[in-house]
């Protein structure tokens, strides 16, 4: 079976979680015996890097880098669809897929999905992530004004939103995405909670499958060795964040909580920032970010971006992860990464890190928004009172089950 | 008959003033020597180049009748201005020496030209045997869209004090804003399958943006085999929007598509009418392009009750807006209070919940334009929609009237999975004042037409 899994990035170009997630797809399909699949990831000019709408990268010929053609953002469907028909002409036509399977439709399109179906005459599979087919704003689910995260969308909140759209447009692009999903066959979702937003939002609850996102093959390897014991020097509790340091993921809220802590909880903390692409943000955030730093009364580190083959390592080097998003999140990768090393998980109670992280079992939940209330549980962290070693989640088999619920909707016989 | 003389004379003196205050005549022939009228224009616009809006001030302007002098050999046109109270310019007329016996001086006015404008024109004021004349006044007019204009309109009348409404009217009367002809058509381009015998033809038009476009089509895929769309572009700036997008999804268009270029913006009822024209279905579904469907069984439901009812010559649908209430359920002649009590067409339930025991089919006064369904054959000797209105607006009532007094009767099928994002081209053409502005020009309208009948109904109606 020929499966093309579609992205709407290459993680080693763009290391989003999506984007992670779609490769650690692709890399578990080319392990398993009868599938052969090819990874296509959306991709900017200067990574293609010729005149041409694709590339090989890395000159891997199972992983192709498209340009994709221009994209509306508002309305999530491609501004040019006939070349967007051509673009999927020429893939099927080199790859004759039997299923193609879309990791997200930012960049290229939920059109995109109606487009191949028809073109290759195949099963067309739609992994969501985010809530950008509900929200406008990034996708996120969270007010444009207070940055306070949204539970329900409706065309006239969403009008309230962004007042130069009238609430009609709001109503007639949900009608219309909901009707160019009728051409996926199968839509995963990696969280409930993702699904559920779907749900509310008028997808037939039966229609969307909850998976879990796959960790990749190297994650697996990396976490097999026995650990070694802990070399640090250091006896503060160490605390770490990995991810993206923006608006959403609440880094300068957990810079916040810990202004609030006594001087003698701060002096025996440590927080570790693995934070990237803090240099896209705008000045007034990335101002915020600095001078939380710069305050602190607790030691703090930002080692900016790390490889993703050093995170299993990295994460079994702190005591704590601290998971502070204010928006909903779907399914952290992160989160996912620390269940399997078994480092408990300090997370806001809300949407998918409420879902993944069973309070008081992984880890703990803070009211999300909230830097006193996070500031009182790394109190309690600190100090003793709260002592938490989650068993280590079994990678590999759970990686066997995520695949195989993946083939099964393949309709891969004997699964 | 003497009133009409009696205008006839003052015309031929306010003619005879201003040849006089130029020399080239006589003063003797005016009765009472012409004085020169303090006087002053702000502002100068046209509309079509056959309307002129007028503002600015002149002497105690209230004290009797105002003429407009264009050029020597177009008649003058007697003005009908909104007069207004300007104590700035009493102070300014007694520092140039003159006597205001009154603060009211400031004036808007409209009127429809008599002929060509010329570099200046004279405002005279006629009071008694008293003629006073302006001197030339250069002028360079300005001309505006007709959506403008009724801005314009809007924000004289309301400045003016008094009756806002009455002011609006009296401006609107002041102006003959005949239909445009209609518009040529520029283009005609198809897409998809031909067309072979459709049952229905789908007329969409399209003014100011292509947003619905995708919408439309994207629709066509839950459609009958036998219907075809007509899309007509009455934008002459939208075409290549449209144009290309259609170019572009060519491949996924699955239905025959026309696409009907109009050469200028002819209106709501003339792109429908040129539409129609291009139909060739038993049957015409008007649409307006923010009209969104779950599927087509409507249309199939609706043709069979113009099918098994002869004495239906109309069928319209229950729409809700985008949260789910009431947008259309049937439309009902009224008497409504915030238009003076003219006569208009109320929107039953608008903006309630839908009522899941409605019975369906009813027959109620009308139904929207929005969407409707009519059988083509029945306009095959004359226009489906008046152009006699202006942008979309009481087009869809004179119909049903036009229906039921030739003895037929106006069906309304309660539906669900239908959608009216309503009056999103109407919101390109104007803002809320402009809007207001437009309804009662059509509301006017409307009333001169339909208003007696109306009345007669409403009487034959009440019990003895």
């Amino acid at each position: 079976m020929k499966v093309m899994v579609v992205a709407h990035g290459h993680p080693a170009l763009s290391p989003g979680g999506g984007e992670r997630a779609a490769y650690s797809l692709f890399e578990h399909l080319k392990g398993t015996e009868g599938i052969d699949p090819v990874f296509v990831a959306r991709a900017d000019p200067a990574d293609i890097a010729h005149d041409a709408w694709f590339s090989s990268f890395r000159g891997k010929p199972d992983e192709i880098l498209w340009e994709t053609p221009a994209y509306d953002w508002f309305r999530r469907t491609s501004e040019k669809p006939d070349i967007l028909r051509l673009h999927a002409q020429a893939l099927i036509d080199r790859f004759q897929p039997d299923v193609v399977h879309f990791h997200h439709y930012i960049f290229f399109g939920v059109d995109a999905i109606g487009a191949f179906r028809d073109l290759a005459r195949c099963r067309t599979v739609l992994t969501l992530h985010e809530y950008a087919l509900i929200c406008h704003h990034d996708g996120q689910m969270v007010k444009t004004r207070t940055f306070r995260p949204c539970h329900v969308s409706s065309p006239a909140e969403c009008h309230a939103c962004f007042p130069e759209r009238p609430a009609a447009q709001f109503f007639a692009r949900g009608h219309l995405l909901r009707h160019l999903l009728d051409r996926a066959d199968a839509l995963i979702s990696p969280s409930a909670f993702l699904r559920d937003r779907h749900v509310a939002w008028g997808i037939p609850q039966d229609r969307i499958t909850v998976i879990e996102n796959l960790l990749p093959p190297a994650f697996e390897r990396a976490i097999a060795p026995p650990q070694a014991a802990s070399d640090r020097a250091s006896t503060r509790v160490r605390l770490g964040f990995f991810g993206t340091l923006n608006r959403y993921k609440g880094a300068p809220l957990l810079l916040d909580a810990i202004r609030h802590l006594p001087p003698e909880i701060s002096a025996r903390l440590e927080l570790v920032l693995f934070g990237a692409k803090l240099e896209d943000q705008p000045d007034e955030f990335q101002q915020i970010v600095k001078k939380g730093i710069a305050d602190s009364t607790a030691k703090v580190s930002l080692f900016g971006p790390y490889e993703n083959r050093e995170v299993a390592r990295l994460m079994r080097g702190v005591d704590w992860l601290v998971v502070p998003s204010t928006w909903w999140e779907n399914s952290p990768v992160v989160i996912q990464e620390a269940l399997a090393v078994g480092t408990p998980i300090l997370a806001s109670n809300i949407g998918g890190m409420a879902e993944k992280v069973r309070d008081g079992i992984d880890g703990l939940h803070f009211l999300a928004g909230s830097p006193a209330d996070l500031a009182e549980r790394i109190e309690a962290i600190v100090s003793g009172r709260v002592t938490l070693q989650p068993t280590p989640v079994n990678v590999v088999d759970r990686n066997r089950q995520v695949l195989d619920a993946h083939l099964r909707l393949y309709g891969v016989p004997g699964v | 008959m003497r009133a009409r003389a009696q205008a006839r004379v003052r015309e031929d003196r306010v003619r005879r003033a201003v040849r006089g205050l130029k020399g080239a005549d006589a003063a003797a022939s005016v009765r009472a020597e012409p004085v020169t009228l303090a006087c002053h224009l702000d502002s100068v616009e046209t509309v079509n180049g056959r309307q002129i809006v007028l503002r600015g001030w002149a002497e105690d302007i209230g004290r009797g009748e105002v003429w407009l002098h264009i050029g020597s050999s177009a008649a003058p046109i007697r003005l009908n201005p909104i007069i207004s109270v300007r104590e700035d310019v009493s102070a300014h007329l007694r520092k140039e020496g003159h006597h205001p016996e009154t603060d009211r001086h400031g004036f808007a006015a409209t009127a429809t030209l008599s002929g060509a404008l010329g570099p200046t024109v004279h405002i005279s004021l006629v009071a008694g045997p008293w003629t006073a004349v302006s001197a030339a006044l250069p002028i360079a007019p300005q001309e505006i869209p007709v959506a403008a204009f009724l801005h314009l309109a809007v924000d004289i009348a309301r400045r003016t004090g008094g009756s806002m409404l009455a002011n609006l009217a009296q401006i609107l009367n002041a102006l003959s804003l005949d239909p445009p002809p209609p518009p040529k058509v520029a283009d005609v381009r198809r897409f998809g399958p031909a067309a072979a015998a459709p049952r229905a033809s789908i007329i969409i038009p399209f003014y100011g943006n292509a947003f619905f476009l995708i919408d439309q089509l994207e629709a066509q895929r839950r459609a009958p085999l036998d219907v075809e769309w007509i899309l007509v572009s009455d934008d002459p700036g939208l075409t290549p929007v449209l144009l290309d997008q259609l170019t572009r999804r060519a491949a996924t268009i699955e239905r025959p598509t026309t696409l009907v270029a109009l050469g200028s913006n002819g209106g709501y009822a003339h792109a429908n009418n040129i539409g129609a024209a291009h139909a060739a279905g038993q049957y015409l579904l008007l649409m307006n392009s923010d009209v969104l469907c779950d599927d087509f069984g409507f249309l199939d439901r609706g043709v069979a009750h113009l099918q098994s009812h002869a004495g239906v010559g109309c069928v319209g649908f229950s729409l809700q807006f985008e949260d789910g209430t009431v947008q259309h359920d049937g439309v009902s002649f009224q008497r409504v209070p915030w238009l003076e009590q003219l006569w208009a067409g109320e929107h039953l339930g608008k903006g309630l919940p839908v009522r899941p025991d409605a019975p369906s089919p009813v027959d109620v006064d009308a139904v929207t334009g929005a969407l409707m369904l009519l059988r083509r054959a029945d306009f095959a000797s004359g226009p489906v929609l008046d152009p006699g209105y202006h942008f979309g607006d009481f087009e869809d009532a004179d119909l049903c009237l036009r229906v039921a007094e030739q003895g037929q009767s106006i069906a309304l099928l309660r539906e669900t999975g239908l959608w009216h994002l309503e009056r999103q081209s109407l919101r390109l053409l104007a803002d809320q004042d402009g809007r207001r502005a437009m309804t009662t020009v059509n509301c006017l309208r409307f009333n001169e037409k339909w208003g007696a009948v109306l009345d007669r109904r409403t009487a034959a109606e009440r019990p003895s």
